[in-house]
């Protein structure tokens, strides 16, 4: 029984950090004016699930600078990885479950141990754009809503394994529903944080700072996303933000 | 003797053992020169962020070819360099980080200081891979957004770090708050 269940998690931490490829795309950010152009997106490719408690374990294991009790406070927070039961134990963490409680310097750390790198904003929100039955969801009735009533639900005090739901056209998993993910670049969201001002960009504090203006206001759960990163620190640790990694297509040589 | 010998030993041993840790102790906690990343001057030099211990230092991160916000930093620095009281000229030191290292050679950072005249006794300009550039501007909290063209929306600060590399405070990069920096720094 006990091998079983070893086999059983072994099966699916190794199936966890499997990777698809993403078809590049364009993608217009938010924050451009409706004449800017279309920002293009390479073809990439991504987890198809959120990084787990276990993974993350595992890397702590052997990276210790990353463990807890190591982690030099320009890092993390003090909340950081508090879920666990200590630098080395899960506790009564699922280790299926997608790891949380990290800062986006370990996020960075963790894909760059496994030869990733977190994915940009433009390729997280391209991937996030699918439906389950094609590329852009946004084209279809209902999909906007179905993504913003999970944002308006608290998240649950434990966190349910990954893979749960069904993927969606790429093939990946859980981009939305479970947590929210840390991107490369999230510090490119050019507002100001402050909440009367979280929509419009002082140009006076920004070099450049003339192009913004958003383009689609019926994407709201899309402005969510712009508002909650742009509201993030490297160095914040939440409960309900985690990662998963990219990497860029490898090109093939010969034939 | 024996004695002797075992004390040299266990010297040894601790440090061996001890090293890793006692090194990553000797910086502050709040450190950003925890980065470890490694810079090139506008001389073609090779440094580690953390050789900028010891000093306070002024940092910005801005582009050679910025024609908005970038000059202004720049002027404001240049303004509290010059009002610092003589025995603080020592003891601050002003840093400019590129945001656009592919266009930003060591030569390039190198005209722009001299045309600028930026003393380089007291001004390091650094340019290093994109992904060090990244890191840095999350650990210092500062926000940009490259565009096609080459160039960069950014947050217009000035980062004041001390002796240890502690963020001391930020300030927007206007030349009406060269004083109040200032005053800050000599605190």
């Amino acid at each position: 029984m006990l091998t079983l269940t070893l086999i059983t998690v072994s099966l699916a931490l190794s199936g966890a950090s499997e990777t698809v490829l993403i078809q590049g795309g364009e993608y217009r950010p938010l924050y451009m004016s409706k004449d800017s152009p279309m920002q293009i997106v390479d073809s990439f490719e991504l987890d198809k699930y959120p990084v787990t408690n276990g993974q993350f374990l595992s890397f702590v294991n052997e990276h210790t600078a990353w463990q807890r009790s190591n982690i030099a406070s320009v890092f993390a927070e003090e909340d950081y990885l508090k879920h666990w039961d200590n630098d080395t134990s899960l506790g009564k963490i699922s280790a299926n479950s997608p790891v949380t409680n990290v800062s986006w310097f370990a996020a960075d750390a963790y894909c760059q141990a496994q030869g990733k790198r977190l994915p940009k904003v433009s390729e997280w929100e391209l991937a996030a754009l699918a439906s389950e039955t094609q590329p852009n969801g946004s084209l279809e009735n209902g999909y906007k809503q179905k993504i913003l009533t999970w944002y308006s639900r608290p998240s649950p005090a434990v966190l349910p394994d990954i893979g749960l739901e069904s993927s969606n056209y790429w093939g990946v998993h859980d981009m939305h529903g479970l947590v929210w993910e840390w991107t490369e670049d999230f510090n490119s969201t050019l507002v100001t944080g402050e909440s009367r001002e979280d929509s419009t960009i002082d140009t006076k504090l920004f070099c450049a700072g003339g192009a913004s203006g958003a383009v689609d206001p019926g994407d709201y759960a899309a402005f969510m996303r712009y508002g909650f990163r742009s509201s993030l620190e490297a160095k914040f640790t939440l409960s309900n933000l985690g990662f998963r990694c990219a990497s860029d297509v490898k090109i093939q040589s010969g034939e | 003797m024996k004695v002797w010998s075992k004390v040299v030993a266990l010297g040894f041993l601790l440090a061996l053992t001890a090293q890793p840790e006692g090194r990553a102790k000797e910086l502050s906690e709040a450190s950003i020169y925890h980065l470890d990343s490694e810079w090139i001057t506008q001389d073609k030099a090779t440094i580690n962020i953390k050789d900028l211990k010891g000093k306070k230092q002024v940092v910005s991160l801005i582009y050679t070819h910025c024609m908005h916000t970038c000059p202004t930093i720049v002027a404001t620095m240049q303004e509290i360099q010059k009002t610092l009281p003589v025995e603080y000229q020592d003891k601050v030191g002003f840093v400019l980080i590129s945001l656009t290292p592919g266009s930003d050679t060591p030569e390039v950072l190198k005209s722009f200081a001299e045309r600028r005249k930026l003393d380089p006794e007291y001004w390091t300009l650094l340019t290093g891979t994109p992904r060090d550039v990244r890191t840095l501007a999350m650990a210092m909290n500062i926000k940009y957004k490259k565009s096609d063209d080459n160039e960069v929306a950014h947050s217009n600060l000035m980062t004041v770090l001390d002796e240890e590399g502690r963020i001391l405070f930020q300030q927007v990069g206007n030349i009406d708050k060269a004083n109040e920096t200032l005053t800050r720094i000599i605190k």
